[in-house]
């Protein structure tokens, strides 16, 4: 029921930060002492320590470019995601101060006075965790951008190309309560982490309608920063944008309302679109309480409840959750371990010792898998770089599963209009 | 008579304490003890007669049916009680002669295993007589055990058998000969030489027996060749002779000459014969083995020429250097204790036992040096979140190592295994087996580390379990490399081997109640009708339960499913099943106190929360006897209405040899060659469906079916048995034995069993107690399984149950011969057919594991070795699975074992909790198949794990409830 995250300084153990989600108390000084020492202690006998099990809560460690080590505890979730969430977070230090930063400390209590920032895009990405409580109050994935289908995304895509052609960059995209609705191609090449971010920076506090971030890059720049700008267009709906340093964002407002004024009613439409999510001119069958639709090569998912049966016992979020909890624990396990994905490629080119976040078996040629519990049933599907996980009512047969899941698959990915 | 038995009597010079007064059994009744005082000359002087005439009588009684069964029996007794140690435990293994010459991975054990055993088998339960004789061949053993302090006159009766058997011992071509060629084979001319002085008298040579050679006689030695058959080897001692009295003269000196007269094989006797007088003669003896040869029960093993594999398993030496050479892999079991330490102690203080160190204890594992940091999570993680860590892993020299916990009070156990040996989960369920043999043998991990003098035990268990960890998980990577290049590390070693359970194959009913009836009479430990005279002697131990493993199959269990799970541990951590699968052993006799937790590990506390029965004093000892491929394991109690046991008890031989007999009565029976057969018939080459003509045959049409149906008039046959049918391919359907076939191959409900089927229990007229639905399912309890204790007994039962009054009076002496009911299960397995559970014309099931938590039993189809690629895959892929999805489901059952006010403070995942059935679809070269697990809750926590095409017509549902029924 908790997850904390905590910072130390390799070299001198000094607590940079500690975060803490759910109803735990916070970790002593002490404790936080003795978890820095035991990893010490093993580095000196050459031994790395990773991870430890308890039977609901894991313990992750992970140094940083021998500088920082971030130390996770949580229950209810799987080593794997811990180790991508502690790569998120680092990565969030980043963005806010750079690497030379992390790397050579000039004064720690300068550092940890300029990391204060990193608090609630930390905080967001405890919310990712699946800790399994059921009170947050967005159900987001660590390292994929959530993001949304709405009607009529081509035309959405004209607009932002046009407005992003008007900024000089080549980095944009369009936010619906915080959902990805279209973004420019360039924006898709950046890391799934780095998107991740970005947005989270954007969206941390929702009361200004504009706003003007120096940014680094975690992967891309992290020694230059650039701007994060953001303007709000209708309510719910904000266009981002990395700039240079030009133009100034009073600037960006001027154009923003100068490119979009045409198309408010579509963003009109397209905020309307949520929480659904997907384009009414798709039905989900009455069986289905909700979806998880992931491009697991590009990194983004769309996750929606089916509002037909609103009235099911099983209330909104926690329906959303289970979704993801079956994500994280079977098909994270068993369709994404395989070699196949993208992904994965990326990562063994990237760090030095793959196989190390990767305990367990990899399960090769995997396409589908399913729970039936008591009370509902999911089912997940992967074809080609979708993998489509949908929450069923328990009154489902097994077998009726699968059909469903193949048929509600394609009429997502069907309607040319969504343009996902 | 050869030194073991020497041993025997040194032993029991040990454990009998009254050390003024003559220990005589009387020949009637076993087990006792008298006190003969000052008659004991003329009482042993008839009594000697006697045995000597019985014994006749049994010679001849025995050489017309099954030869030198009783010598050879008798052999193998003393044999493995020079294996006993100073604790009482007894781990004797000796390997069959042929398993020494044929490679391990002999292909056709079935064509072999009843050819070597026939001779073995002997009459059992055939005629009173005979059971008389073994008694009173058994007391005389047992006599010579115990009244060796001053009778030295009884061993001429002694070895005057032997003296009978001695030719036939010393060619046997057996142990004893081949002891000699061990022996031999390390002579050299160096060596200390000692001189002895032997009192000999002459006055003693007839006592001996007419056929003891005069050494024998004189010196109390048992001569023997070296290899040249001139030089003399002390090859063994006669009880309560001169020799054995010297500690000076060993097993396997060289006695160079007497008085100063060279000996050699031919003067040896012609030199002892000139002695006419009381008098004392000088020996000269030269050690020409550099170790001393018999000197403990391990060595004298070692020198028997035993396979690798048991050379393994028995010898403590051999682990040494194998500890060694595993300090440079990542692995290692550390205990420590994490209180009471003090900042100044010396470094390794708080470490009570590590695995493995090299000799000097200067170098330990990495585990050892790095335990610091393991005790400190184990002691600081609760404060955060609760529970202890079960686990921690590590990356060290670029491999990933998983840590295991298992903390005891204040104490804490840890366990390093790398990933390539095997993953987390496994670890874990490793770590969990192996814990349970240590309590189950040592009550506590604090009773099992901390003295000393069982670190050399440990050090042999744990490098026995490292040693097959690497050879498996190097097997693996040899069989991928070569096989298929495969780049993805899916384990090979299968999902069930690491579960507590034991793999249960279901043989035809006969063959079942065979087996429990066997087991039966050796639990109910009925010797009444072994002698008129009224058993006044209270019995030693009481047997709780028993089971019968062939290969590592469960065959039957009548032990409660706690002791059967640890029994099932034990076996399989001490590497005997790994070993009866491999090869066929002459004789394994283990003997070991235990602890079950049934018992409450034998705590003195009684434990009231759990309501266990509770033993004042109780001992609690295991005893496994094995034999071919086969193997018994006896749970044995003494406390209670049994007799008081002194201190490190050594087996008795009355039950190791009960329990021997039993053991060879199934395989005379035709157990081994029926299981054989039912694993031949269950077992597919691959799991690669093939066309043959047996499945296509098996597809009757419906008409016929219902044909079938209706003749048979079977109340079970809801089902369409394809199968079964199709077997009975001939017209005579009114045929028992084709009737039986039919049932016995469909997949029966347990449902009432008919009396026709079995001519052997309606024979007896108490078939109504078979037929009291008795399930094939293990009978658990001493009292229920007695029940059906004269179902198939040529014997009767022990009439003092009330209930079991009515069928003494109508039972009569069977006629029925034991080779009848070999026939019969013989011929059954002619027809055995594989057991089909899917429906359908078309097999999809290609594998199953059904776990049976509860009963620690499970059951799984059976897949050859010899697969193609794609079955490895296949199955590589479903272990692998099955793993997870077992992990998932046990979160189930865990939370379901939680109390409610503990699943508020429980962090378990909500999302995780309710889950019942989990399945993968894979993607095999073109073929699609599933993986899916499913748990039951009632009537008990059952899970059960298949794999089938995808092409299946969704029938996992009826397979499921399919499999259940059995």
């Amino acid at each position: 029921m908790t997850a904390h995250v905590l910072c130390l300084t390799s070299s001198g153990g000094i607590p940079v930060f500690v975060r803490k989600k759910g109803d735990g108390d916070m970790i002593t000084f002490s404790k936080m002492a003795s978890l820095n020492g035991v990893h010490m202690f093993l580095k000196s006998q050459n031994i790395e320590l990773l991870c430890t099990d308890m039977p609901d809560t894991n313990v992750v460690w992970k140094e940083f470019e021998d500088s920082i080590l971030l130390i996770a505890i949580a229950s209810g979730t799987t080593n794997n995601v811990l180790n991508r969430f502690l790569e998120a977070v680092f990565s969030a230090m980043i963005l806010i101060v750079g690497i030379d930063e992390i790397k050579n400390p000039r004064n720690v209590e300068r550092l940890k006075r300029d990391l204060r920032v990193c608090n609630p895009i930390i905080d967001r990405l405890l919310e990712c965790l699946d800790i399994g409580d059921r009170i947050c109050a967005k159900t987001d994935l660590v390292d994929m951008t959530d993001s949304i289908m709405s009607p009529e995304n081509h035309l959405l895509q004209s607009c932002l190309e046009g407005y992003m052609e008007c900024l000089d960059s080549l980095y944009g995209c369009l936010l619906v309560h915080g959902c990805l609705a279209v973004a420019t191609e360039s924006w898709w090449s950046l890391d799934p982490i780095e998107r991740k971010l970005l947005i989270i920076a954007a969206t941390c506090d929702g009361t200004c309608t504009a706003r003007d971030l120096p940014v680094f890059l975690p992967n891309k720049s992290p020694n230059v920063a650039f701007r994060l700008v953001s303007v709000t267009l209708v309510n719910h709906v904000e266009v981002l944008a990395l700039c240079g340093p030009t133009p100034e964002l009073a600037e960006t407002e001027r154009l923003a309302i100068q490119s979009w004024r045409s198309s408010i009613d579509i963003l009109r439409a397209a905020e309307q679109c949520y929480p659904r999510n997907f384009p009414a001119s798709v039905s989900l069958d009455s069986e289905i309480l909700g979806f998880l639709l992931a491009n697991h090569v590009i990194g983004k998912f769309v996750l929606s409840r089916n509002s037909q049966n609103s009235k099911n016992r099983v209330s909104g979020t926690h329906r959303l959750d289970i979704l993801r909890t079956f994500y994280y624990q079977a098909v994270e396990t068993f369709l994404l371990s395989g070699p196949s994905s993208n992904r994965d490629t990326e990562e063994i080119d990237k760090s030095v010792k793959p196989s190390k976040s990767k305990h367990g078996q990899v399960f090769e040629g995997a396409k589908e898998t399913y729970w039936c519990s008591e009370f509902h049933k999911c089912h997940a599907l992967k074809e080609g770089e979708y993998v489509f996980c949908v929450l069923y009512t328990s009154i489902v047969p097994t077998h009726t599963m699968r059909l469903l899941s193949q048929k509600t698959l394609k009429s997502l990915l069907a309607d040319k209009q969504v343009f996902w | 008579m050869n030194e073991a038995d020497s041993k025997q009597l040194r032993k029991s010079e040990r454990s009998v304490t009254t050390t003024d007064q003559q220990v005589v059994i009387d020949i009637n009744v076993n087990n006792q003890r008298e006190d003969n005082g000052d008659e004991e000359e003329v009482d042993e002087v008839e009594e000697d007669e006697e045995d000597e005439d019985e014994n006749d009588w049994w010679e001849s009684d025995a050489a017309s049916s099954t030869g030198s069964y009783y010598s050879d029996n008798d052999s193998s007794i003393v044999e493995w009680d020079s294996a006993i140690k100073w604790t009482g435990e007894v781990f004797y293994i000796e390997s069959l002669p042929s398993s020494l010459a044929e490679t391990r991975d002999d292909h056709s054990p079935l064509c072999r295993e009843p050819k070597s055993l026939s001779p073995e088998l002997t009459r059992r339960r055939s005629t009173r007589a005979g059971k008389l004789m073994r008694l009173i061949r058994r007391r005389e053993s047992r006599r010579c055990s115990v009244r060796n302090k001053k009778t030295r006159d009884v061993t001429g009766e002694k070895s005057h058998t032997l003296g009978a058997n001695e030719a036939k011992f010393f060619q046997r071509g057996g142990t004893t000969q081949e002891t000699t060629k061990e022996v031999t084979f390390r002579d050299s001319e160096a060596g200390e030489i000692k001189e002895v002085t032997v009192r000999i008298d002459p006055g003693k040579r007839h006592k001996m027996g007419r056929r003891a050679s005069l050494c024998e006689a004189y010196l109390g030695i048992v001569p023997g060749a070296f290899s040249d058959n001139i030089r003399v080897m002390v090859a063994g001692f006669v009880p309560g002779g001169e020799a054995i009295k010297d500690k000076n003269i060993k097993i396997g000196d060289w006695l160079r000459s007497m008085d100063g007269r060279e000996v050699n094989i031919e003067n040896l006797e012609s030199l002892l014969s000139e002695i006419l007088e009381l008098q004392n003669v000088k020996l000269e003896l030269q050690r020409v083995a550099g170790s001393e040869i018999g000197k403990t029960a391990l060595e004298s093993n070692f020198d028997k020429p035993q396979s690798p594999m048991v050379r393994r398993l028995v010898s403590e030496e051999e682990s040494h250097p194998l500890m060694e050479s595993l300090l440079k892999h990542s692995v290692g079991i550390t205990f420590i204790k994490t209180t009471g330490l003090s900042e100044t102690g010396p470094e390794l203080q708080d470490v009570l036992y590590t695995f493995p160190r090299s000799c000097d204890n200067s170098t330990q594992s990495i585990l050892c040096r790095a335990r610091g940091a393991f005790a400190t999570l184990d002691h600081m993680l609760p404060g955060i979140s609760g529970p202890r860590p079960i686990s921690t892993s590590t990356w060290f020299e670029n491999k990933l190592i998983h840590i295991s916990y298992v903390s005891k009070g204040e104490e804490l156990l840890l366990l390093a295994l790398p990933e390539k040996f095997c993953c987390l989960q496994e670890t874990l369920e490793i770590t969990e087996d192996v814990v349970r043999v240590l309590e189950f043998s040592y009550r506590t991990l604090g009773e099992c580390f901390t003295p000393k003098e069982y670190h050399s035990t440990l050090d042999h268990f744990f490098s026995l379990l490292f040693w097959r960890l690497s050879k498996e998980s190097t097997n693996v990577a040899f069989t991928n490399e070569s096989k298929n290049d495969l780049s993805y590390s899916l384990k090979a070693s299968n999902f069930h081997d690491t579960l507590p359970a034991a793999r249960f194959i279901q043989l035809p009913r006969d063959a079942q109640i065979q087996i429990d009836a066997a087991l039966n009479e050796m639990e109910a430990m009925d010797y009444r009708d072994w002698n008129e005279d009224p058993m006044d002697c209270q019995r030693l131990y009481t047997i709780l339960g028993s089971c019968l493993y062939h290969k590592d199959f469960l065959l039957g269990s009548h032990l409660p499913h706690q002791d059967l799970i640890e029994i099932h541990s034990f076996l399989r951590q001490k590497g005997l099943l790994n070993l009866i699968k491999n090869e066929p052993v002459k004789s394994l006799i283990v003997w070991k106190e235990v602890y079950p937790l049934s018992c409450n590990r034998g705590h003195l506390q009684p434990d009231v929360e759990n309501e266990k029965p509770f033993v004042p004093n109780g001992k609690w000892f295991l005893l496994v006897v094995g034999f071919g491929n086969q193997l018994l394991a006896v749970l044995l109690e003494s406390g209670g209405c049994t007799a008081e046991l002194e201190n490190n008890a050594s087996p008795d031989v009355f039950y190791v040899e009960e329990a021997q007999e039993t053991l060879k009565h199934v395989q005379k029976i035709g157990i081994p060659t029926l299981a054989e057969k039912w694993i031949a018939a269950n077992t597919r080459s691959g799991i690669e469906l093939t066309q043959d003509g047996a499945v296509n045959k098996s597809i009757p049409s419906i008409a016929e079916n219902l044909f079938g149906l209706v003749k048979s008039n079977d109340p079970r046959s809801t089902l369409p048995k394809t199968n079964s049918v199709a077997s009975k391919k001939s017209p005579e359907v009114s045929s028992i034995l084709k009737r039986r076939s039919l049932e016995q191959s469909t997949i029966s409900t347990g449902s009432v069993y008919s009396l026709q089927t079995s001519e052997d229990s309606t024979s007896q007229g108490t078939g109504a107690v078979s037929e009291a639905s008795d399930d094939v399912a293990p009978i658990l309890g001493r009292r229920a399984t007695r029940e059906r204790i004269n179902n198939t007994n040529s014997r009767q039962s022990d009439g003092s149950d009330s209930d079991m009054d009515y069928d003494r009076n109508e039972s009569q002496p069977s006629t029925m011969d034991i080779t009848d009911i070999r026939q019969n299960l013989l011929t059954q397995a002619e027809y055995i057919v594989p057991k089909k559970v899917s429906a359908g014309t078309e097999d999809t099931l290609l594998h199953y594991v059904h776990l049976d938590t509860l009963e620690g039993v499970l059951l799984s189809s059976n897949v050859g070795i010899e697969g193609s690629v794609k079955d490895s895959k296949v199955l590589g892929f479903f272990n692998s699975a099955a793993r997870v999805i077992h992990k998932l489901l046990q979160r189930t059952v865990r939370f379901e074992k939680m109390l409610n006010q503990d699943t508020d403070k429980s962090v378990i995942n909500k999302s995780l909790i309710a889950i019942k059935e989990h399945g993968v679809l894979f993607e095999c070269e073109g073929d699609t198949y599933w993986v899916v697990g499913r748990s039951y809750t009632s009537p008990q926590p059952r899970e059960l794990y298949v794999c089938y095409r995808d092409s299946a017509p969704q029938s996992l549902i009826e397979m499921a409830f399919r499999l259940n029924t059995i």
